[in-house]
Protein backbone atom coordinates (compact mmCIF):
# COMPACT_ATOMS: atom_id res chain seq x y z
CA UNK A 1 0.00 0.00 0.00
CA UNK A 2 2.89 2.49 0.78
CA UNK A 3 4.71 1.42 -2.30
CA UNK A 4 1.18 2.53 -4.84
CA UNK A 5 1.33 5.58 -2.54
CA UNK A 6 4.80 6.36 -3.45
CA UNK A 7 3.68 5.42 -7.38
CA UNK A 8 1.02 7.57 -7.03
CA UNK A 9 2.91 10.38 -5.78
CA UNK A 10 6.10 9.86 -8.49
CA UNK A 11 3.28 9.92 -11.33
CA UNK A 12 1.73 13.39 -9.95
CA UNK A 13 5.00 14.49 -9.80
CA UNK A 14 5.95 13.83 -13.44
CA UNK A 15 2.55 15.33 -14.74
CA UNK A 16 3.38 18.52 -12.56
CA UNK A 17 7.23 18.19 -13.48
CA UNK A 18 6.22 18.18 -17.50
CA UNK A 19 3.82 21.01 -16.97
CA UNK A 20 6.00 23.41 -15.12
CA UNK A 21 9.29 22.55 -17.02
CA UNK A 22 7.19 23.44 -20.33
CA UNK A 23 6.11 27.48 -18.94
CA UNK A 24 9.58 28.92 -18.80
CA UNK A 25 10.16 28.02 -22.36
CA UNK A 26 7.20 29.52 -23.05
CA UNK A 27 7.90 32.59 -21.32
CA UNK A 28 11.61 32.79 -22.85
CA UNK A 29 9.50 32.44 -26.22
CA UNK A 30 7.01 35.13 -25.39
CA UNK A 31 10.34 37.54 -24.21
CA UNK A 32 11.37 37.17 -27.51
CA UNK A 33 8.87 38.29 -29.18
CA UNK A 34 8.24 41.33 -27.40
CA UNK A 35 12.34 42.60 -28.43
CA UNK A 36 11.35 42.03 -32.12
CA UNK A 37 13.40 39.14 -32.22
CA UNK A 38 12.09 36.42 -35.05
CA UNK A 39 11.84 33.30 -32.71
CA UNK A 40 11.64 30.21 -35.16
CA UNK A 41 9.97 27.49 -33.61
CA UNK A 42 9.60 24.25 -34.95
CA UNK A 43 6.52 25.10 -36.20
CA UNK A 44 4.78 25.30 -33.38
CA UNK A 45 3.32 27.94 -31.62
CA UNK A 46 3.90 29.36 -27.79
CA UNK A 47 0.77 28.59 -25.77
CA UNK A 48 -0.78 27.99 -22.62
CA UNK A 49 -1.28 23.82 -20.85
CA UNK A 50 -3.60 22.23 -22.82
CA UNK A 51 -6.00 20.30 -19.40
CA UNK A 52 -8.62 19.03 -21.60
CA UNK A 53 -8.51 19.84 -25.78
CA UNK A 54 -8.53 16.14 -26.85
CA UNK A 55 -8.29 17.58 -30.58
CA UNK A 56 -4.90 19.23 -29.93
CA UNK A 57 -2.75 16.29 -30.85
CA UNK A 58 0.79 17.92 -30.58
CA UNK A 59 -0.20 19.13 -26.78
CA UNK A 60 -2.36 16.39 -25.41
CA UNK A 61 -4.57 17.13 -22.78
CA UNK A 62 -3.16 17.27 -18.99
CA UNK A 63 -6.66 15.59 -17.50
CA UNK A 64 -7.14 12.89 -19.39
CA UNK A 65 -3.39 11.45 -19.43
CA UNK A 66 -4.04 12.45 -15.95
CA UNK A 67 -6.85 10.21 -15.43
CA UNK A 68 -5.04 7.60 -17.90
CA UNK A 69 -2.01 7.63 -15.46
CA UNK A 70 -4.73 6.66 -12.65
CA UNK A 71 -6.07 3.79 -15.18
CA UNK A 72 -2.64 2.68 -15.44
CA UNK A 73 -2.05 2.98 -11.89
CA UNK A 74 -5.11 1.79 -10.27
CA UNK A 75 -4.82 -1.68 -13.20
CA UNK A 76 -1.27 -2.15 -12.05
CA UNK A 77 -2.04 -1.75 -8.05
CA UNK A 78 -4.86 -4.52 -9.03
CA UNK A 79 -2.76 -6.71 -10.28
CA UNK A 80 -0.25 -6.73 -8.21
CA UNK A 81 -1.36 -5.97 -4.82
CA UNK A 82 -1.79 -9.16 -3.82
CA UNK A 83 1.31 -11.06 -5.17
CA UNK A 84 3.98 -7.67 -4.77
CA UNK A 85 2.41 -6.91 -1.46
CA UNK A 86 3.20 -10.64 -0.17
CA UNK A 87 6.33 -10.66 -2.20
CA UNK A 88 6.94 -7.79 -0.50
CA UNK A 89 6.19 -8.90 2.87
CA UNK A 90 7.73 -12.04 2.52
CA UNK A 91 11.39 -10.18 1.32
CA UNK A 92 10.83 -8.08 4.23
CA UNK A 93 10.01 -10.99 6.45
CA UNK A 94 13.34 -13.00 5.05
CA UNK A 95 15.11 -10.24 5.41
CA UNK A 96 14.54 -9.37 8.70
CA UNK A 97 14.66 -13.50 9.59
CA UNK A 98 17.80 -13.49 7.68
CA UNK A 99 19.04 -10.07 10.04
CA UNK A 100 18.33 -11.87 12.96
CA UNK A 101 19.95 -14.97 12.05
CA UNK A 102 23.02 -12.77 10.99
CA UNK A 103 23.11 -10.96 14.17
CA UNK A 104 22.27 -14.03 15.98
CA UNK A 105 25.48 -16.01 14.41
CA UNK A 106 26.81 -12.62 15.32
CA UNK A 107 26.17 -13.06 18.81
CA UNK A 108 27.04 -16.21 18.68
CA UNK A 109 30.84 -15.40 17.08
CA UNK A 110 31.56 -13.15 19.24
CA UNK A 111 30.27 -15.58 22.24
CA UNK A 112 32.49 -17.96 21.22
CA UNK A 113 35.48 -15.76 20.75
CA UNK A 114 35.25 -14.88 24.43
CA UNK A 115 34.98 -18.03 25.00
CA UNK A 116 38.16 -18.87 23.13
CA UNK A 117 39.26 -15.92 24.33
CA UNK A 118 39.03 -16.62 27.84
CA UNK A 119 40.11 -20.43 27.09
CA UNK A 120 43.35 -19.73 25.41
CA UNK A 121 44.27 -17.48 28.12
CA UNK A 122 43.15 -20.15 30.76
CA UNK A 123 44.67 -22.77 28.31
CA UNK A 124 47.97 -21.16 29.50
CA UNK A 125 47.50 -21.35 33.06
CA UNK A 126 46.43 -24.66 32.68
CA UNK A 127 49.50 -26.05 30.72
CA UNK A 128 52.04 -24.12 32.79
CA UNK A 129 50.03 -26.04 35.96
CA UNK A 130 50.10 -29.21 33.88
CA UNK A 131 54.00 -28.65 33.30
CA UNK A 132 53.96 -28.38 36.89
CA UNK A 133 52.48 -31.56 37.70
CA UNK A 134 54.24 -33.65 35.26
CA UNK A 135 57.25 -32.53 36.72
CA UNK A 136 56.21 -32.98 40.23
CA UNK A 137 54.88 -36.22 39.45
CA UNK A 138 58.22 -37.14 37.20
CA UNK A 139 59.71 -35.93 40.66
CA UNK A 140 57.92 -38.30 42.98
CA UNK A 141 57.90 -41.32 40.77
CA UNK A 142 61.65 -41.01 40.75
CA UNK A 143 61.72 -40.45 44.33
CA UNK A 144 59.30 -43.52 44.45
CA UNK A 145 61.34 -45.79 41.91
CA UNK A 146 64.72 -45.31 43.73
CA UNK A 147 62.85 -46.28 47.12
CA UNK A 148 61.64 -48.98 45.76
CA UNK A 149 64.95 -49.73 44.23
CA UNK A 150 67.12 -48.85 47.89
CA UNK A 151 64.05 -51.25 49.63
CA UNK A 152 64.95 -54.31 47.46
CA UNK A 153 67.98 -53.81 47.39
CA UNK A 154 67.64 -54.36 51.27
CA UNK A 155 65.69 -56.96 50.69
CA UNK A 156 67.69 -58.63 48.53
CA UNK A 157 70.60 -58.09 51.27
CA UNK A 158 68.44 -59.31 53.93
CA UNK A 159 66.69 -62.28 52.14
CA UNK A 160 70.58 -63.20 51.13
CA UNK A 161 71.87 -63.15 54.08
CA UNK A 162 69.16 -65.41 55.82
CA UNK A 163 69.87 -67.41 52.96
CA UNK A 164 73.14 -67.60 53.78
CA UNK A 165 72.66 -67.97 57.08
CA UNK A 166 70.20 -70.49 56.64
CA UNK A 167 72.81 -72.56 54.12
CA UNK A 168 74.94 -72.51 56.59
CA UNK A 169 73.02 -73.99 58.99
CA UNK A 170 71.86 -76.39 57.00
CA UNK A 171 75.18 -77.30 56.12
CA UNK A 172 76.27 -76.79 59.88
CA UNK A 173 73.47 -79.34 61.05
CA UNK A 174 74.19 -82.01 57.76
CA UNK A 175 77.89 -81.78 59.33
CA UNK A 176 76.75 -82.21 62.71
CA UNK A 177 74.32 -85.09 62.20
CA UNK A 178 76.61 -87.16 60.04
CA UNK A 179 79.53 -86.45 62.78
CA UNK A 180 77.26 -87.55 65.35
CA UNK A 181 75.81 -90.40 63.62
CA UNK A 182 79.85 -91.72 63.04
CA UNK A 183 80.79 -91.46 66.62
CA UNK A 184 77.01 -93.33 67.60
CA UNK A 185 77.58 -95.87 64.99
CA UNK A 186 81.38 -96.33 66.20
CA UNK A 187 80.45 -96.41 69.80
CA UNK A 188 77.95 -98.98 69.04
CA UNK A 189 80.57 -101.10 66.72
CA UNK A 190 83.14 -100.79 69.59
CA UNK A 191 80.15 -101.63 72.32
CA UNK A 192 79.38 -104.66 70.25
CA UNK A 193 82.56 -105.98 69.88
CA UNK A 194 83.89 -105.37 73.35
CA UNK A 195 80.63 -106.19 75.37
CA UNK A 196 80.82 -110.01 77.30
CA UNK A 197 78.12 -112.21 78.89
CA UNK A 198 79.42 -110.42 82.45
CA UNK A 199 78.68 -107.20 80.97
CA UNK A 200 75.31 -108.44 80.05
CA UNK A 201 75.10 -109.58 83.52
CA UNK A 202 76.23 -106.62 85.04
CA UNK A 203 73.79 -104.30 82.62
CA UNK A 204 70.55 -106.20 83.61
CA UNK A 205 71.28 -106.21 87.62
CA UNK A 206 71.45 -102.56 87.13
CA UNK A 207 68.83 -102.22 85.13
CA UNK A 208 67.15 -104.69 87.99
CA UNK A 209 67.61 -101.81 90.41
CA UNK A 210 66.01 -99.04 88.32
CA UNK A 211 63.40 -100.95 87.66
CA UNK A 212 62.88 -101.64 91.29
CA UNK A 213 63.88 -97.73 92.12
CA UNK A 214 61.21 -96.86 89.71
CA UNK A 215 58.10 -99.27 91.59
CA UNK A 216 59.19 -97.74 94.52
CA UNK A 217 58.82 -94.49 93.56
CA UNK A 218 55.78 -95.23 92.23
CA UNK A 219 53.97 -96.86 94.84
CA UNK B 1 37.67 -99.84 64.17
CA UNK B 2 35.02 -102.10 62.74
CA UNK B 3 37.38 -104.95 62.83
CA UNK B 4 37.84 -104.46 66.83
CA UNK B 5 34.47 -103.63 67.85
CA UNK B 6 33.55 -107.30 65.46
CA UNK B 7 36.59 -109.32 67.48
CA UNK B 8 35.48 -107.67 70.64
CA UNK B 9 31.99 -108.82 70.11
CA UNK B 10 32.70 -112.42 69.08
CA UNK B 11 35.42 -113.06 72.76
CA UNK B 12 32.95 -110.98 74.81
CA UNK B 13 30.47 -113.94 73.65
CA UNK B 14 33.35 -116.64 73.84
CA UNK B 15 34.45 -115.10 77.20
CA UNK B 16 30.83 -115.46 78.57
CA UNK B 17 29.85 -118.88 77.35
CA UNK B 18 33.59 -120.10 78.47
CA UNK B 19 33.09 -118.89 81.81
CA UNK B 20 29.36 -120.01 81.88
CA UNK B 21 30.88 -123.33 81.34
CA UNK B 22 33.55 -122.89 84.08
CA UNK B 23 36.52 -123.47 81.18
CA UNK B 24 37.69 -120.05 80.30
CA UNK B 25 41.21 -121.30 80.80
CA UNK B 26 41.19 -124.05 78.98
CA UNK B 27 39.54 -122.08 76.11
CA UNK B 28 41.95 -119.14 75.60
CA UNK B 29 44.75 -121.48 75.69
CA UNK B 30 42.82 -123.02 72.63
CA UNK B 31 41.99 -120.55 71.10
CA UNK B 32 45.19 -118.87 71.38
CA UNK B 33 46.56 -122.21 70.11
CA UNK B 34 44.45 -121.97 66.53
CA UNK B 35 45.31 -118.49 66.13
CA UNK B 36 49.03 -118.90 66.37
CA UNK B 37 48.02 -122.14 63.90
CA UNK B 38 46.90 -119.38 61.78
CA UNK B 39 49.12 -116.45 61.82
CA UNK B 40 51.56 -118.78 60.83
CA UNK B 41 50.29 -120.71 58.14
CA UNK B 42 49.95 -118.34 55.09
CA UNK B 43 48.56 -121.25 53.29
CA UNK B 44 45.63 -122.00 55.40
CA UNK B 45 45.08 -117.82 55.06
CA UNK B 46 45.24 -118.02 51.51
CA UNK B 47 42.91 -120.92 51.13
CA UNK B 48 40.06 -119.62 53.50
CA UNK B 49 40.26 -116.68 51.52
CA UNK B 50 40.50 -118.04 47.95
CA UNK B 51 36.95 -117.55 46.06
CA UNK B 52 37.84 -120.81 43.76
CA UNK B 53 37.33 -123.21 46.61
CA UNK B 54 34.11 -124.28 47.41
CA UNK B 55 32.88 -123.02 50.87
CA UNK B 56 32.70 -126.42 51.76
CA UNK B 57 36.38 -126.98 51.00
CA UNK B 58 37.45 -124.21 52.86
CA UNK B 59 35.07 -125.34 55.87
CA UNK B 60 36.68 -128.51 55.62
CA UNK B 61 39.90 -127.41 56.02
CA UNK B 62 39.31 -125.28 58.43
CA UNK B 63 37.98 -127.36 60.96
CA UNK B 64 40.16 -130.28 60.10
CA UNK B 65 42.97 -127.69 61.40
CA UNK B 66 40.90 -126.74 64.36
CA UNK B 67 40.18 -130.39 64.79
CA UNK B 68 44.22 -131.32 64.77
CA UNK B 69 44.77 -128.69 67.78
CA UNK B 70 42.43 -131.35 69.76
CA UNK B 71 40.51 -128.47 71.14
CA UNK B 72 37.33 -128.43 73.11
CA UNK B 73 33.62 -129.01 72.07
CA UNK B 74 32.68 -125.60 72.62
CA UNK B 75 35.70 -123.91 71.33
CA UNK B 76 35.22 -125.82 68.37
CA UNK B 77 31.45 -124.93 67.67
CA UNK B 78 32.98 -121.57 68.37
CA UNK B 79 35.04 -121.81 65.49
CA UNK B 80 32.39 -123.34 63.39
CA UNK B 81 30.42 -120.84 63.92
CA UNK B 82 32.82 -118.40 63.20
CA UNK B 83 33.22 -120.17 59.81
CA UNK B 84 29.95 -120.09 58.97
CA UNK B 85 29.74 -116.34 59.56
CA UNK B 86 32.68 -115.62 57.02
CA UNK B 87 34.67 -114.05 59.91
CA UNK B 88 38.17 -116.87 60.35
CA UNK B 89 40.35 -114.21 59.35
CA UNK B 90 39.07 -112.02 62.94
CA UNK B 91 40.93 -115.48 64.73
CA UNK B 92 44.03 -113.33 66.03
CA UNK B 93 41.90 -110.29 66.88
CA UNK B 94 39.50 -112.41 68.58
CA UNK B 95 42.41 -114.46 70.85
CA UNK B 96 43.63 -111.33 71.91
CA UNK B 97 40.62 -109.96 73.03
CA UNK B 98 39.51 -113.02 74.83
CA UNK B 99 43.02 -113.13 76.70
CA UNK B 100 42.19 -109.46 77.88
CA UNK B 101 39.06 -110.15 78.83
CA UNK B 102 40.38 -113.50 80.29
CA UNK B 103 43.03 -111.36 82.20
CA UNK B 104 41.07 -108.71 83.36
CA UNK B 105 38.86 -111.26 84.98
CA UNK B 106 41.58 -113.38 86.62
CA UNK B 107 43.22 -109.76 87.74
CA UNK B 108 46.23 -110.21 85.71
CA UNK B 109 48.46 -108.30 83.41
CA UNK B 110 51.05 -109.19 80.78
CA UNK B 111 54.82 -108.47 80.77
CA UNK B 112 57.02 -108.51 78.16
CA UNK B 113 60.86 -108.18 78.69
CA UNK B 114 62.64 -108.09 75.24
CA UNK B 115 66.96 -108.74 75.93
CA UNK B 116 69.74 -108.14 73.46
CA UNK B 117 71.22 -111.46 75.55
CA UNK B 118 68.99 -114.50 77.35
CA UNK B 119 68.58 -112.97 80.50
CA UNK B 120 69.08 -114.76 83.81
CA UNK B 121 65.78 -116.45 84.70
CA UNK B 122 66.10 -115.04 88.72
CA UNK B 123 66.27 -111.10 86.70
CA UNK B 124 63.24 -112.40 85.17
CA UNK B 125 61.56 -113.27 88.79
CA UNK B 126 62.46 -110.24 90.31
CA UNK B 127 61.41 -108.17 87.20
CA UNK B 128 58.40 -109.87 87.73
CA UNK B 129 58.03 -109.91 91.72
CA UNK B 130 58.44 -105.87 91.33
CA UNK B 131 55.57 -105.61 88.76
CA UNK B 132 53.11 -107.22 91.18
CA UNK B 133 54.20 -105.33 93.56
CA UNK B 134 53.93 -102.63 91.88
CA UNK B 135 50.91 -103.58 90.28
CA UNK B 136 48.88 -105.89 92.96
CA UNK B 137 48.48 -108.02 89.64
CA UNK B 138 49.82 -110.84 88.69
CA UNK B 139 51.79 -110.59 86.33
CA UNK B 140 52.62 -113.33 83.19
CA UNK B 141 56.57 -112.65 81.90
CA UNK B 142 57.29 -113.42 78.14
CA UNK B 143 60.61 -113.15 77.14
CA UNK B 144 62.27 -112.44 73.98
CA UNK B 145 66.02 -111.71 72.40
CA UNK B 146 66.32 -108.96 69.88
CA UNK B 147 70.04 -108.11 69.52
CA UNK B 148 69.69 -104.57 68.21
CA UNK B 149 69.23 -103.83 71.50
CA UNK B 150 73.05 -104.19 71.99
CA UNK B 151 72.76 -104.58 75.68
CA UNK B 152 70.50 -104.45 78.73
CA UNK B 153 66.92 -105.04 79.01
CA UNK B 154 63.29 -103.47 78.03
CA UNK B 155 60.05 -104.57 79.76
CA UNK B 156 56.87 -103.95 78.73
CA UNK B 157 53.56 -103.87 80.89
CA UNK B 158 50.83 -102.39 78.81
CA UNK B 159 51.33 -99.38 77.93
CA UNK B 160 54.34 -99.03 80.49
CA UNK B 161 57.94 -99.78 79.31
CA UNK B 162 60.82 -99.69 81.42
CA UNK B 163 63.43 -99.04 78.75
CA UNK B 164 67.37 -99.82 80.12
CA UNK B 165 68.40 -101.06 76.45
CA UNK B 166 71.58 -99.75 74.97
CA UNK B 167 70.47 -98.65 71.92
CA UNK B 168 67.90 -96.27 74.02
CA UNK B 169 70.81 -95.06 75.52
CA UNK B 170 72.62 -94.72 72.04
CA UNK B 171 69.69 -92.73 70.55
CA UNK B 172 69.44 -90.74 73.84
CA UNK B 173 73.00 -89.53 73.21
CA UNK B 174 72.65 -89.21 69.73
CA UNK B 175 69.77 -86.88 69.82
CA UNK B 176 71.49 -84.64 72.59
CA UNK B 177 74.23 -84.46 70.24
CA UNK B 178 72.27 -83.11 67.38
CA UNK B 179 70.51 -80.72 69.60
CA UNK B 180 73.10 -79.46 71.90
Amino acid sequence: MKGLHIIFLVGIFMVIASGVMATPEQGEKSGAAEHGEVVHGEGHDAHAINWVDMSDEHNPPLVPMFFNFLVVVFAVYFILRKGLGAKIRNRKAELEDALKKANALKEEAEEAMAVARERSEALDVEMAKIRTDILDAAKAQAAQIEKDATERAERLKSESAALIAQEVAMLSASIRKEVVEEIVAMAEKRIVEKISAADHEKIAREYLDSVMAAVQDAK
Amino acid sequence: MVTGSIARRWAKALFLLAEQENMLLAVTKEVDRVADAWNSSDELQAAMSNPMLDSKVRTSIFMEVVDKLAVSKTTRNFFSLLNEKKRVSEISAISRELQMLADKKENRIRAEVVSAAPVNETVVASIKAAIEASTRKTVVVSKRVDESLIGGIVTRVGDLVYDGSIRTQLNRIKEDMLNG
